[in-house]
């Protein structure tokens, strides 16, 4: 049996390449918090609630605006829509695991736990959960640290483009969906739900681009899926 | 001060909803979506290749909103991406855009 304290530790050590990319996205989150009027415990809360950039922006833009709390709350349903297909996507791998052990996992899966999850569930160590808290942990941690400093001191940055801070995340993402490139027909994947997305994007409008493409790439994998080699009895499962 | 005079009330109940609905988004997946056993191979498919097909959406924006030195820089990372690790593909193609930013 492989020592959970050693796949904690692996965890520990994917995770710190991330940091360096999610400090200056968590500083932004934080500043713009106090910046639409919240106190800093409302910030630092929502932090250790959501560990969800995008929809924390989206709740920090939407705020100031006087609107309902149900608009605001479909809007960061919307955004955090594909944590549903994160969700059935890494669950599986993770199991067999005890309720409050897949609880605590899920609670804490966001964009990177998944990639990197994911990843890790197709090489032949597998995922572990001691291996997935490890990673996420940090990544928890790094976020509340990194909302707390931008919220506390603010980011003083007059022109965030200068600095390439509107393309981090973007990059991000896409080295991210690179990481996947030898999975079955991942580039078809890549340009179906780019095409939807961009579709979707343009004619209808954010965040429906995200849900109708990754819907899209979905549904051309499944279509492009080979039978199993070996069907086990019956034939159309 | 009391707890309460920390939070405006709104602010409160915003809070505490948003990340009631975000649970549930992150629990349904699992727990909805992927209950049906044995699982068949397309739906399979479908789960394996969520991380491309969500995350690539995600890119989206700035393509349809960017000019040439955001593509420029999008398609350096693409290719720092087959040979470099991780970090050196986001940083380097993002700090050659901000290089590039600074001239044009």
């Amino acid at each position: 049996m492989i020592s959970t304290n050693s796949e904690f530790v692996a965890g520990l050590k994917v995770s710190l390449p991330f940091i360096l990319s999610v400090f200056p996205f968590g500083m932004v989150v934080g500043t713009l918090g106090v910046n639409s009027g919240a106190g800093f415990p409302d910030v630092l809360l929502q932090s250790l609630l959501f560990f969800a950039g995008a929809s924390q922006t989206v709740m920090w833009e939407l705020y100031p605006q006087g609107l309902s709390l149900w608009v605001i709350a479909i809007a960061i349903f919307a955004v955090n829509f594909r944590l549903v297909l994160y969700s059935a996507a890494i669950g599986r791998r993770l199991e067999p695991l005890p309720k409050s052990k897949m609880l605590a996992a899920l609670f804490l899966l966001q964009d990177i736990s998944l990639a990197v999850g994911m990843q890790r569930a197709d090489s032949p160590a597998g995922l572990s959960w001691h291996f997935y808290m490890g990673l996420s942990l940090v990544l928890y941690v790094t976020w509340i640290t990194s909302v707390a400093l931008g919220a506390g001191f603010g980011v003083f940055i007059t022109d965030p483009q200068m600095i390439g801070l509107d393309m981090l995340v973007p990059v991000y993402f896409l080295c991210l969906v690179m990481g996947f490139r030898a999975k079955p027909n991942a580039a078809i994947i890549f340009m179906t739900s780019a095409g939807v997305a961009a579709a979707f994007f343009v004619f209808v409008g954010s965040p429906y681009h995200i849900g109708a493409g990754g819907v899209a790439g979905m549904l051309v994998a499944a279509m492009l899926a080979n039978p199993p080699q070996q069907p086990v009895g019956n034939e159309n499962g | 001060m009391k707890m309460a005079d920390l939070f405006d009330p709104f602010l409160l109940q915003l809070i505490i909803v948003g990340a009631i609905v975000t649970l549930v988004n992150r629990l349904a997946g699992h727990y909805i979506l992927a209950r049906f056993e044995p699982i068949n191979y397309r739906i399979e498919a479908s789960l394996e290749a969520v991380p491309v097909a969500v995350m690539t959406t995600l890119v989206i924006p700035v393509v349809v909103n960017g000019g040439w030195l955001e593509w420029l820089c999008l398609l350096i990372a693409m290719v720092l991406c087959l040979f470099t690790p991780f970090v050196v593909a986001v940083f380097g193609a993002v700090g050659l855009l901000v290089l590039l930013r600074s001239v044009f």
